[in-house]
């Protein structure tokens, strides 16, 4: 069963507060960026178009900062690339060069053995020129023979 | 939803229904009627660009107000504005209608006044701020008992007030 109304609930029910004045109600539409014809000044929506810019801003700087990641952690992930191994014959050993001389190296060492062996390398060295290479017999001042050199002279 | 305006979106429609009785919230604190709505805007604009988040708006916007009401109330840089509106706080009225019942709502303003400040805002949330139990229970941190209860004292209280006003 409901109860019968309260008269002096009632009464306080029937008063009104004083209501707010057009004043506040401009500052507060002023404050949301709303309502222009709350804005005398003409400022409506400034605070949402800063923020809505604000965001453009950031979302912008976001996305340039992931391209930017992206971008080098592609051209990174290139740099690091293993070069393809390619199997490369080695350098052929530089050819003996035979007929070169003794270095004084193996004069010493040949010493250091025992001095035959020098001299058996000496007596090696002596002939070696003239069995390398025979044409110098021909071109140099004292290949002649003992004969011709007689002859030449008039010498019996 | 009880004290929610149908049009979500729309600010004003929350400050039309809401306004007044945030304005006489306030004034439990604040000793002028410039002082409430300074106190309301802020509590509005606080609670309008966060509402979104809260489980009662309605409950919400109120508490914002209160909260609002005493951070101003704490604050020393306003103490000599407030000191200037206490002088002239018997000449602003709390409420508003026709002249000839001017007398009667000084009488009821007066005994308000005079309400403990914990029933005091549980009744105007309620009765002009239509709020349900619950929902002030939200907004004071209260239990919805403890609101009814503070509500019952507050009119047994004014009830008393108004009839030793009566008594020549």
């Amino acid at each position: 069963m409901k109860e019968p109304p309260d008269p002096l609930e009632a009464e306080l029910f029937a008063m009104r507060p004083r209501e707010v004045s057009p004043e506040l109600r401009r500052r507060i539409a002023g404050r949301l960026g709303v309502g222009q014809a709350f804005q005398p000044d003409g400022q409506a929506g400034k605070p949402d178009l800063q923020r809505r810019r604000w965001w453009i801003a950031l979302a912008g700087g976001l996305a340039a900062a992931c391209l930017a990641a992206i971008l080098l952690w592609w051209w990174g992930s290139r740099r690091v690339e293993p070069e393809p191994i390619v199997d490369r014959p080695d350098p052929a050993p530089p050819a003996q060069m035979e007929d070169a001389p003794p270095t004084l190296l193996a004069y010493q060492r040949a010493l250091a053995r025992s001095p035959e062996e020098l001299d058996a390398l000496l007596d090696k060295q002596a002939v070696a020129p003239q069995e390398s290479n025979p044409e110098l017999g021909q071109v140099g001042p004292l290949t002649r023979s003992d004969a011709k050199l007689h002859a030449l002279l008039g010498d019996e | 939803m009880a004290g929610a305006p149908d049009d979500w979106a729309d600010w004003a429609a929350w400050l039309d229904q809401h306004g007044a009785a945030l304005v006489l919230l306030a004034r439990q604190w604040l000793p002028s009627h410039a002082d409430a709505e300074d106190v309301v805007q802020e509590a509005f604009i606080r609670f309008w660009r966060s509402r979104e988040r809260a489980a009662d708006p309605a409950a919400y916007l109120y508490a914002c107000v209160k909260h609002c009401a005493l951070d101003w109330q704490r604050g020393r840089k306003r103490q000599a504005r407030r000191e200037q509106a206490v002088a002239r706080t018997e000449v602003e009225s709390w409420f508003a209608g026709p002249l000839e019942e001017e007398e009667r709502r000084e009488t009821i303003a007066a005994a308000l006044r005079e309400l403990p400040q914990d029933q005091r805002e549980v009744l105007v949330m309620k009765i002009w701020g239509g709020l349900s139990f619950p929902q002030i229970a939200l907004a004071l941190r209260i239990s919805a008992n403890t609101a009814s209860s503070r509500y019952r004292y507050a009119l047994a209280k004014l009830r008393e007030q108004l009839a030793e006003e009566s008594i020549p």
